[in-house]
Formats: C-alpha cells, structure tokens, sequence
C-alpha cells in the first residue's frame, strides 16, 4: 500500500511542512474531489489525539535528569529507579495508618532544618524558607531539598480527583493529589488500629517487612 | 563539552522527550517508560566522552534508546502502576466523580489513540511517534533514524493511514462490543 500523492500532502499540511507549492497541488486535487478535504480533517484529527497521547506520557521525561557522571559509573542511578518498588511499600504503610517513631533522620548525616527530624510532611524546610513564596514554589524547594538529602525519590504523577467548568465560562477548577515518595530511616514502628470497642490503639510491628506491589 | 557536566545535564534535557518517544516506540508493553529512559540516561552520561562527532548525536542517541528498549523485553517488570496514565501527568482516580471535564475525556482519546499506533509496526509507530514530540521535524526525525526524508515522509504518510484505520476499527469494535 504506497502512499498516494494525497496521502503525502495531506501528510505535510498535518505536520506543518507544508510548501506554497504543496497547499496548491492539495488545492487543485480538493478542486476535482473535494472528499480530500474530508480526509485531511481526518488525518488531522488522528494527529491531534495522538499528539495528545504522546505528550501525556512523555511527561515523565521531564523527570529523568542525567545523572551525575560518579553516580552513572557506579550504577546508583539506575538502582534509585528501581529501589521504587520496595520503597514504595513505606509510603503506602503510611497510607494506611503506620506510624513511626523515633526517626533517626533521613539519612545518615543528614539534618532537618526544623529540629524535628524527618517529620512527616517536612514542615521544617518549608517553613525555612524566606516568606510569601508561592505553594508551588514552596514545594520545589521542598523536593529540591528532599532530594539533595536522600529523602524524596521522587514525584509521582498527579492524580486528578475532580474537575469542573467555572462558571465564568473560562477555565476549570481542578482538584488533585500529589504524590511524594520519600524515605526515612526509623528505629520502630507502631501500627494504628482499633479495640474491640473501637478505640484508637497503638501496636509495635514486630515484623516491619513490607513491599507493595499492587497500584495504590 | 563531555568534561562539563553542566552542558552534558543541559544537553540531555533537550533531548530527553524525543528519546523517551523512541523508546515509547520499541519498547515492550510491560517494560516501564521511565526506568528505560533512566537507563538512557546512565549510558549516555557514562559514553558521551567516546562520541567524537557531535553530528552524530541523534542517531547515537537513538541507537542507544533503541537498544535498551529492546533488551527490556528479555526482562520481566513488576513495576507498581501508581496510576493508568493521565491528561498532562494527571489521571482520573478512585475519587473523580461522575463530573468528568472535557480535559479528561480528550485525554481518554489520546490514549486510545496512542494505543491504536502501538499496534502499528515499529518502522511505522517510530517516525508517527517521533512527530507528536513538539518541535520535532522531518527533517531532525530523518536526521535521528539515519534515513532520506523522502523515507520518513512515506512512512509517515502509510503510518497515518494505517493509524485512521487502527482508530476506525477499534470504535467500530467498541460500538459493537
């Protein structure tokens, strides 16, 4: 199935690569069978829907940076990827009511400018920074800061929870979840549960072993 | 150039996107886009020194995509899925209401139209996916995959109907389903 001379033109028109000379051919050929036209809408549409799809997963792109030369040779930056899995496992404890205590810090040598150290949600480093920062421009600094001390792995997609047309006719109101994968060292780990009557309690767990593998 | 990591880091970024569309291309369905563009990431940074001519990046660059994706199929993935794709890095989640935005519905579509051009064979779905990363020309596309632009032009025009098609039949199967 060779491309026609149609399918060509229609092809750069699509693709914005089209010459004075290439509209005036399509032209002449619409002249004579304007069902082209009806094709060329086709093939535009075809490569706005892609166009689009391809984008939102290249979004991830954004989030592999080189790594540092040392780090490359040594392999680390590979196994941060796919340390992933076994540390995602903690954030999704967390999800679901584990508390710890006694945090160590979040690495070794490594300090929280909040003096409380690796306190969930890092209060300390945001509210270091210089005030009437922007939240967007807060939370950088904050993965920023978690990164460059071992604390977050990474920022996961959003995960859009609702969204609806305001009413002024312009835009949208969009509401949705952050994900942050950190990491902390600990020293014990206590479960949140509930009694037989329904009160909160607090258990040790004595086996801290878990690795979540389903989609959270 | 290879010996300032600023402009090694630098030049990666602006690569990266059509590299991960490469990749996107070969691929193997299970394999995860993002550990294979970190791997990419490694060989590039670990043997940018070795390339001695700097016209030669691209088609390095996608020598290199090219292979890791495909040596990915040999490797089994059991990467969590935090969520099923999305508009702009965002997805529809366990709490969208039925007040589903045009946004999300278009992203739907996209999908779906990504998917219809993973179908497509490799020599089709490259040069078609490489198109949809912003900026990218017949010209840089041809100058990646080491081929004439007459070839990309071709392919991209058989690739394009081959994706209407791949469309068409999947809606048609869908309202019959």
């Amino acid at each position: 199935m060779e491309p026609t001379r149609e399918d060509i033109l229609i092809g750069r028109v699509t693709d914005a690569e089209a010459a004075p000379d290439d509209w005036r051919e399509l032209e002449a050929l619409a002249a004579a069978d304007p069902g082209v036209w009806t094709r060329l809408a086709a093939a535009q549409r075809a490569h706005a829907l892609l166009e689009r799809g391809v984008e939102d997963v290249l979004t991830v792109a954004e989030l592999i940076d080189a790594p540092d030369a040392s780090a490359a040779r040594s392999g680390a930056a590979v196994d941060v990827a796919h340390r992933w899995r076994a540390y995602a496992g903690w954030a999704a404890a967390a999800m679901i009511g584990v508390a710890w205590a006694g945090v160590s810090g979040v690495l070794p040598g490594a300090s929280s400018p909040s003096g409380v150290p690796g306190a969930p949600g890092g209060q300390g480093v945001i509210t270091a920074g210089p005030p009437r920062l922007a939240p967007d421009e807060l939370m950088e600094r904050y993965l920023d800061t978690g990164r460059a001390q071992g604390r977050v792995l990474a920022e996961l997609p959003m995960v859009m929870v609702e969204s609806r047309p305001l009413e002024s006719g312009e835009g949208a109101e969009v509401i949705y979840l952050r994900q942050v994968l950190e990491r902390v060292i600990v020293r014990d780990m206590f479960e949140v549960g509930a009694d037989e009557l329904g009160r909160p309690t607090v258990a040790p767990v004595m086996r801290p072993s878990f690795t979540r593998t389903d989609p959270i | 150039m290879a010996g300032d990591p600023e402009a090694v880091r630098a030049l990666w970024e602006t690569h990266r996107r059509w590299v991960a569309a490469v990749i996107l291309a070969h691929k193997p369905r299970d394999a995860e886009l993002e550990d294979l563009l970190q791997e990419v990431a490694v060989r590039y940074v670990r043997t940018i020194h070795e390339l001695r001519d700097p016209a030669s990046l691209r088609g390095w660059l996608r020598a290199v995509a090219v292979n890791v994706a495909r040596t990915a199929g040999r490797r089994s993935s059991t990467r969590l899925r935090l969520t099923k794709g999305g508009a702009a890095g965002m997805s529809a989640g366990v709490g969208a209401t039925e007040d589903v935005s045009v946004e999300v519905a278009a992203a739907e579509e996209g999908r779906s139209a990504l998917e219809a051009a993973q179908r497509l064979r490799p020599e089709y779905r490259e040069p078609l996916l490489l198109r949809c990363v912003r900026g990218m020309t017949y010209h840089q596309i041809a100058h990646a995959m080491g081929l004439p632009i007459t070839t990309v032009e071709t392919r991209l025009a058989r690739a394009r109907r081959m994706l209407i098609e791949e469309m068409e039949r999947h809606r048609t199967g869908a309202a019959n389903d």
